[in-house]
């Protein structure tokens, strides 16, 4: 926390990007995420001697199952509980909808890309959250749609079977797989990158736990978002920016 | 020669100082005794130290307790006493024929022992074959019925391991090693004779045969491969009559000796029970045991047997669960049954699709007919399971473009940092400002 005192001291405002109900939402898709591959895995990948391993430490395929099925249920219960949060929360709502991907999105990959390759000097301009973000958050949800429903089918397989020929069970078995290999690789490489090992962030960024980005980070990341707050509707700043302000 | 020597001469001594030198008749058992009762009594035979011992009490109690010694040993019959001559080899037969009228049993198995291995190389001359009495005993050779008697059935595999135990006569004869005896005895059968005292059980003899025992590799052994059915059959009635009805009985009985005979499945000294851990048949090894031929290319091209089997198996959940030691998931036997295996174009088979609703019903109560629309050993290609080939094709590639894209864009991204284009603004530690 010394470079968030650092920053209090030296009287830069703080803007908050992440509510404290978002945070935990995230710490509970990441914990239901990480206990589902782990258990998971050792499944689709039971010739690879480390899952045997990872089976015997868990204490067998039994436990193996009934964890994984608890962190499904985490995840089922985040889930229904996203979506009354982004329809009914103030804060949930205004964030679907700055996530949901539009036109500007699209130039603003191929400006990035131009940027990359030398043909314009300047990085897009983000608003509260760049195409980056936008493809996680709806991988995240389409993934979470294909894995809850491919592994009620898998969980269920008598009772889906009362309606469902056994081929659709088999394609329901090799979906779950392929997209939890998906998801799992999407993680490491694309938002680990992005979070953790992209040399802006390395080790790793704070955003996830303290929900606060500097402003020197909101003008360089979000320009667009912190234009918006600090001259158009400057009443919101007091929302965006708690202590150091109010500590003046 | 030391003290047995000295023991003989002393007995010789008594011997004709007592009686003279009586001739020896019928029913002097006594007088015999006089000197073979003197335990050490021995004499060196051929350069080979034998005994002359008898134990009386052993022989009282025999089978033969009440016949005179040279009923047996009737070379001595009107000798003098004491004799000077070496004992001429017993002739069980003698007495052991049938129609005697000695009251031996009327039983004769000489002919069958002489065709045996045993008796085959005693004709060969061989000094360490099995004659009557290395199995019955001599002096002590009680009915088989007596719990005493070294043929009695709980005593069989230590009579026929005294030989059989015997790396020296192993190696010698090469018979089978001494590993078999022991492996025996902890079979399900050995311990049901040797710990629970369960007669019915299998001893050697009941499968190997008694006076008739051949080499495993004689066609017309009870132990050859045509024949092993029909001789654990023998008890196991009800399993021989399913198993002969099955694909695999069939196929040995037309005479093809890949197809399993009981032993190919769970062993043959080894037998254990199905439950337990070390059983060749525990669920978690059927499929290890059933791919011996099911995995074997030439066996799969000559009989035309569906392959990848053991692949698309342990591709299976069950197959999985299997291999992680559940043993409630369905292994080969579950859905296929073990002595009633059938293939699935027969009716009466438990994996012809008609059945399957049942067969998947016997752990999954509601199963309905859709268990059976599709394949149960998943092999996707282009003209089988079609559905899951394609969704793997297409997950193939898509995770390969987006992986590419993330990769190619992160090195992009890496490659401008590193150029300076991108300047680090994570914190105000340099007061980096564009």
């Amino acid at each position: 926390m010394t470079k968030m005192e650092a920053a209090a001291r030296a009287g830069e405002r703080h803007f908050e990007r992440f509510a404290l109900n978002q945070r935990i939402q995230h710490v509970l898709l990441m914990a239901s995420f990480f206990v589902l591959v782990i258990t998971g895995f050792p499944v689709r990948y039971a010739g690879v001697p480390v899952s045997s391993e990872v089976i015997g430490f868990l204490g067998g395929f039994t436990a193996r199952g009934i964890i994984h099925r608890a962190a499904a249920i985490v995840l089922i219960g985040l889930t229904v509980y996203h979506m009354f949060y982004v329809m009914h929360s103030k804060v949930g709502h205004s964030d679907f909808l700055a996530l949901i991907p539009n036109k500007k999105d699209i130039r603003d990959v191929i400006n990035m890309l131009k940027f990359y390759f030398g043909l314009t000097s300047d990085r897009p301009k983000f608003d509260r959250f760049n195409f980056v973000e936008k493809l996680e958050y709806a991988s995240v949800a389409w993934g979470s749609v294909i894995m809850i429903g491919t592994g009620a089918v898998l969980w269920f397989e008598e009772q889906a079977m009362l309606i469902l020929p056994k081929w659709t069970l088999d394609i329901a078995n090799v979906v779950h797989s392929y997209e939890a290999l998906l998801a799992f690789l999407a993680i490491i490489v694309w938002h680990f990158y992005h979070v953790h090992l992209n040399p802006e962030a390395f080790p790793m960024s704070r955003v996830w736990l303290t929900g606060k980005m500097s402003e020197t980070e909101m003008r360089e990341q979000h320009p667009l978002e912190y234009e918006r707050l600090t001259n158009q509707r400057p009443d919101t700043i007091e929302r965006v920016r708690p202590k150091a302000e109010a500590e003046k | 020669m030391g003290k047995p020597t000295a023991v003989y001469s002393l007995a010789i001594s008594a011997c004709i100082i007592l009686f003279g030198a009586p001739l020896v008749h019928a029913g002097d058992t006594g007088k015999c005794l006089m000197c073979h009762s003197a335990d050490g009594l021995s004499k060196r035979i051929n350069g080979k130290q034998v005994s002359l011992y008898v134990d009386p009490a052993a022989y009282k109690g025999s089978i033969h307790g009440k016949l005179a010694c040279v009923e047996c040993h009737v070379d001595f019959e009107g000798q003098g006493f004491p004799h000077k001559q070496t004992a001429e080899r017993v002739q069980c037969s003698r007495c052991h024929q049938s129609g005697n009228v000695v009251g031996a049993p009327d039983y004769t198995p000489m002919e069958e022992y002489a065709d045996s291995v045993h008796g085959k190389a005693v004709r060969r001359g061989d000094p360490d074959a099995p004659k009557c009495g290395d199995c019955h005993g001599t002096h002590n050779v009680r009915a088989v019925e007596d719990s005493e008697s070294s043929i009695y059935r709980a005593n069989i595999a230590d009579t026929c391991g005294r030989c059989h135990t015997d790396l020296t006569l192993a190696t010698r004869h090469k018979i089978p090693g001494p590993e078999k005896v022991r492996r025996y005895k902890e079979s399900v059968h050995g311990r049901a004779v040797g710990k629970q005292g369960l007669l019915a059980a299998a001893v050697c003899t009941d499968c190997h045969g008694v006076h008739h025992i051949l080499a495993a590799k004689d066609p017309s052994s009870t132990v050859a491969k045509p024949h092993i059915p029909e001789t654990c059959g023998k008890c196991h009635r009800e399993l021989y009559k399913r198993y002969g009805e099955s694909i695999h009985g069939v196929a040995l009985a037309e005479g093809i000796e890949d197809a399993p005979a009981c032993t190919d499945c769970h062993g043959e000294h080894t037998i254990m029970r199905p439950a337990e851990p070390e059983s060749s048949v525990y669920p978690t090894h059927v499929v290890a045991t059933c791919s011996k031929c099911h995995e074997d290319v030439r066996i799969e091209k000559q009989f035309g047997l569906p392959a990848h089997r053991l692949s698309t198996y342990i591709d299976s959940y069950h197959g999985v669960a299997n291999k992680y030691g559940d043993t409630s998931v369905a292994n080969c036997a579950t859905c296929h049954g073990a002595h009633d295996i059938r293939p699935s174009s027969d009716p009466k088979s438990a994996i012809h699709k008609k059945n399957l609703p049942k067969t998947c019903g016997k752990c999954h109560p509601n199963a309905s007919a859709n268990f059976a629309k599709g394949s149960i050993h998943v092999l996707p290609s282009k003209e089988h399971d079609r559905g899951v080939y394609w969704v793997r094709v297409f997950y193939t590639g898509f995770i390969a473009l987006l992986m590419a894209s993330f990769c190619g864009y992160i090195a992009l991204d890496l490659f401008a940092r590193w150029r300076g284009r991108i300047r680090r603004s994570r914190d105000n530690r340099g007061g980096v400002d564009q």
